[in-house]
């Protein structure tokens, strides 16, 4: 092995073997966000031998502060592009796949069954869930972190002789909390940061099978108060446990939903909007800013769409669109229920694509 | 004025540090589920959420665990953000 891990090497119980375990082991980090640029980073430098990197996104201006892998000069680009790129000039031996997509029932189980640990780095509870529903169908460990302002929360699943599930923390995503997942709350780029290295942390002490993973317990973290807490909690009984890939497929992620059409680009937003019955909804809060200008749009919150649903019923091609993508899809869903026959459109990257 | 030992301290994560504000003062001792059911009664908000109850540390069966005044209580929601 080269002299660059030299110093990682000469640790009690590393050595040789442990730099070849990791040489040997394929990584998924399902996200290149705030949590996924410093799990990449280290993973790469502490010689992970091959790295899948999964996100669908593109680099914004607003990614600077927390996802360290991006220079302003990246703002536009494919984020697993650039990622590919800076990686590859911080350690040249390292084999890294990139997959520009987002992750969905459809594409998960034949991403992830080709590597050895996952970690989960993604900002959207629904996809969360995916994510560990289809690492405990084919038994692959899981690291996971999420934050909340001043607190992250990180665990280990589907790991060791008592795995636990996410399910067995809460079973199911509440409709609530699905919503709250899209409303984007602000987020020190520190915390990320520290969340980030936990999680790269335990990959690697579950690759190299030293230490103690933190299976059966959820470690949270206040970067306010410098305050940890580790809670431990049992299996539960009952909980959906997919048993082969149609029973993912058959679950309900509320990530997409039949006839939605996603728009990707201005492009295709303009095409659309030809149309003389087309209409954008913005279904925000009214507080929520930035606001989208240079189109017509109308700004129905979707805790009133019900009620409002009248004022939309002359349109037939409706655009929704909401901060990232969640609510809209939620409006869709509120809009199949109460109609038929109409085109519906969602924005699947939310705010973002009018680059504002 | 109640007696000051009988005030439960609930140590709170997320967004439910904005809305469980106050310590509660229940009688001692009485179930995690008591426990949920005054939580929900003071703040109703907490119905359309998500949380976990530890005690002392530990994720609990809500029906049959019982609550003593020394026990530290927690309540942990899920997170999203990354």
């Amino acid at each position: 092995m080269t002299a660059r891990y030299q110093r990682q090497m000469i640790l009690p119980g590393f050595g040789e073997q442990a730099q070849e375990k990791l040489a040997c082991s394929k990584v998924l980090v399902i996200g290149a966000g705030g949590l996924g640029c410093p799990v990449l980073q280290f993973l790469t430098a502490s010689g992970i031998g091959s790295l899948g990197v999964v996100d669908f996104d593109t680099v914004s201006l607003t990614n600077l502060h927390r996802q360290t892998l991006f220079s302003e000069s990246d703002v536009g680009r494919k984020k697993v592009e650039v990622v590919k790129e800076k990686l590859k000039l911080q350690n040249s031996e390292l084999k890294c796949e990139i997959y520009d997509f987002a992750l969905e029932p459809s594409n998960a189980v034949d991403l992830i069954k080709n590597y050895d640990v996952i970690l989960d780095c993604t900002d959207v509870l629904n996809t969360k869930y995916l994510i560990n529903d289809v690492c405990a169908l084919l038994k692959k460990p899981l690291v996971y972190a999420s934050i909340y302002q001043f607190e992250g929360q990180i665990s280990v699943f589907h790991y060791g002789k008592e795995p636990r599930n996410l399910r067995d923390l809460f079973p199911e995503i509440s409709h609530y909390d699905a919503m709250a997942s899209c409303e984007h709350t602000g987020v020190m780029g520190v915390l990320t940061g520290i969340m980030g290295n936990f999680q790269a942390n335990e990959a690697l002490k579950i690759i190299i099978g030293s230490g103690e993973v933190i299976s059966g317990k959820i470690l949270i973290y206040n970067n306010l108060k410098n305050e940890f807490q580790t809670i431990s909690f049992p299996e539960k009984s009952g909980i959906f446990l997919a048993r082969n890939q149609d029973e993912i497929l058959r679950k309900n992620y509320d990530l997409n939903c039949t006839n939605i059409v996603h728009i990707d680009s201005l492009e295709d937003l303009q095409k659309i909007l030809t149309v003389p019955s087309s209409v954008i909804v913005d279904v925000r809060n009214e507080d929520e800013t930035p606001k989208v200008h240079g189109f017509s749009i109308k700004e129905i919150p979707l805790k009133d769409l019900d009620e409002r649903f009248e004022e939309l019923e002359q349109n037939e091609h409706l655009v929704f669109f909401c901060q990232s993508g969640v609510r809209s899809i939620k409006a869709i869903q509120l809009f199949q229920s109460k109609t038929s026959g109409k085109k519906l459109y969602n924005i699947r990257k939310g705010i973002s694509l009018f680059q504002l | 004025m109640l007696n000051y030992t009988l005030k439960m301290q609930i140590k709170t994560f997320g967004k439910l540090t904005d809305i469980v504000t106050e310590p509660l003062e229940p009688e001692f001792p009485f179930s995690v589920k008591e426990l949920r059911e005054l939580l929900v009664l003071n703040y109703p908000v907490l119905n359309e959420l998500d949380f976990k109850i530890a005690v002392n540390h530990q994720i609990v069966d809500e029906d049959t665990w019982i609550i003593n005044k020394e026990d530290l209580i927690a309540l942990l929601p899920p997170f999203s953000g990354g």
